[in-house]
């Protein structure tokens, strides 16, 4: 490597922890401003983490309506309580943790209401929430309801960190802070869970 | 002696086992090391040594190249979920963000005309307080005082009062008469009394053991 794109590359670097750095001093600064009380801090706030809330809650819940409504609780959850948030960990990593009980919560929620034995499949961790609107069904192809149902045939952990990885793109470093496992932990569980899924795809003729 | 010696090596001879495929099992448990590490490949996750030796496997396995391309897949059809999140979701929480905003401003003044944030601290000093180490700490305090309360405390001039009152309750249970003033004079009567006790031992300990 010459001297002249070793700079270069060293220029980029920088330029990406400093863009990186400035952004968590941002949202640091939002933040501190929402435990203030400043409400216009935590519409910047929800504009920055709405895609990332919405996603995350989507690929968990598979429904669009469920996913919308836990992001809706769960931003509601973070004003109320913003003021326990000591930045002992990053702000999406607290975040998150709010949006996965949510989305546990409301798994659980629509567990219960089936009350048709018949209904439930204990085969399964996660029942669909899908009750094929035709919105969804128009906002569904085919494609995306077979990976769902992949999806939804796999263990919790699995789906958690699948969503976390392939959909949301976070770095193994983040993951282990927001699973509260080791880096090995991480990298061991997103391979059998790849394998898992791979398995689960390879049923299905596409 | 010969004859002995061929015997014995055609028993050591026999001892011979083929040997198993240890070539095999190497490299089967260097194929299943190497698969185990397709998945951080594909997120660019090893050390840069460990991602040319897995790079090298995957050129020459068919097994974990096909892992790795149906990985890529999934991943992308995984990403092809992603659906921007609606508008509704902003609009529906600032609603109801400012609505609990403009209540706490109406509520505020009341609130905290003489007790600043108040409400917000004593639900922390609350919780500060139910952590399992400060509760031990706080109760470990709390014992050390009442025994240095109760180590010092009696030799305060202060107490002494109190001390006289409760151990004069103490002798109006055994006499009946508490406060009569012939009872001061007990404490000098005792006094001469263990004088003369200490000179009577003295005497005793001189005329046995002196002599």
């Amino acid at each position: 490597m010459s001297i002249g794109t070793l700079a270069a590359t060293m220029e980029t670097y920088s330029e990406t922890i400093q863009t990186e750095e400035l952004d968590l001093a941002q949202e640091r600064e939002l933040v501190q401003r929402c435990q203030k009380g400043d409400v216009d801090a935590m519409g910047t706030l929800i504009i920055r983490y709405q895609h990332w809330v919405y996603n995350i809650a989507y690929g968990i819940l598979g429904h669009h309506q469920d996913a919308q409504d836990v992001a809706q609780d769960a931003f509601l959850s973070v004003w109320e309580n913003i003021g326990k948030f000591e930045f002992r960990s990053r702000f999406s990593t607290w975040l998150y943790r709010i949006v996965k009980n949510k989305c546990f919560n409301q798994i659980d929620q629509h567990q219960r209401r089936k009350t048709d034995p018949m209904e439930i499949d204990d085969s399964q961790p996660w029942v669909p929430l899908d009750t094929a609107t035709p919105e969804d069904a128009a906002l569904r192809s085919e494609e995306k309801d077979i990976v769902h149902r992949a999806l939804s045939k796999l263990k919790d952990d699995y789906r958690e960190i699948l969503v976390l990885r392939e959909l949301r793109e976070l770095p193994y470093e983040e993951i282990s802070e927001i699973l509260g496992c080791t880096l090995g932990r991480v990298k061991s569980r997103l391979h059998e869970a790849r394998k898992a899924l791979k398995k689960e795809l390879e049923r299905v003729e596409w | 002696m010969l004859a002995a010696f061929q015997q014995n090596s055609n028993r050591i001879k026999g001892f011979v086992h083929p040997a198993p495929p240890i070539k095999d099992m190497v490299m089967a448990k260097i194929h299943e090391e190497l698969q185990s590490d397709v998945s951080a490949y594909l997120d660019n996750e090893l050390a840069p040594d460990r991602q040319a030796r897995v790079e090298a496997h995957l050129d020459s396995c068919n097994e974990c190249s096909d892992m790795l391309t149906a990985f890529q897949e999934n991943r992308a059809r995984i990403k092809g979920l992603e659906h921007p999140a609606p508008l509704s979701i902003q609009t529906a929480v600032m609603a109801q963000i400012r609505e609990q905003a403009a209540k706490t401003t109406v509520e505020e003044p009341s609130r905290t005309l003489r007790f600043p944030d108040l409400g917000r601290w004593i639900p922390d000093v609350g919780r500060w307080f139910l952590r399992p180490v400060t509760a031990g700490a706080t109760g470990f305090l709390t014992l050390v005082l009442i025994l240095g309360a109760l180590y010092f405390y009696p030799t305060a001039p202060q107490y002494e009062e109190t001390l006289d009152f409760y151990f004069g309750i103490h002798t109006e249970q055994l006499t009946d008469t508490p406060f009569d003033e012939s009872l001061s004079s007990i404490p000098q009567d005792d006094a001469l009394e263990s004088d003369g006790d200490a000179n009577l031992f003295l005497d005793l300990y001189l005329e046995n053991v002196g002599n």
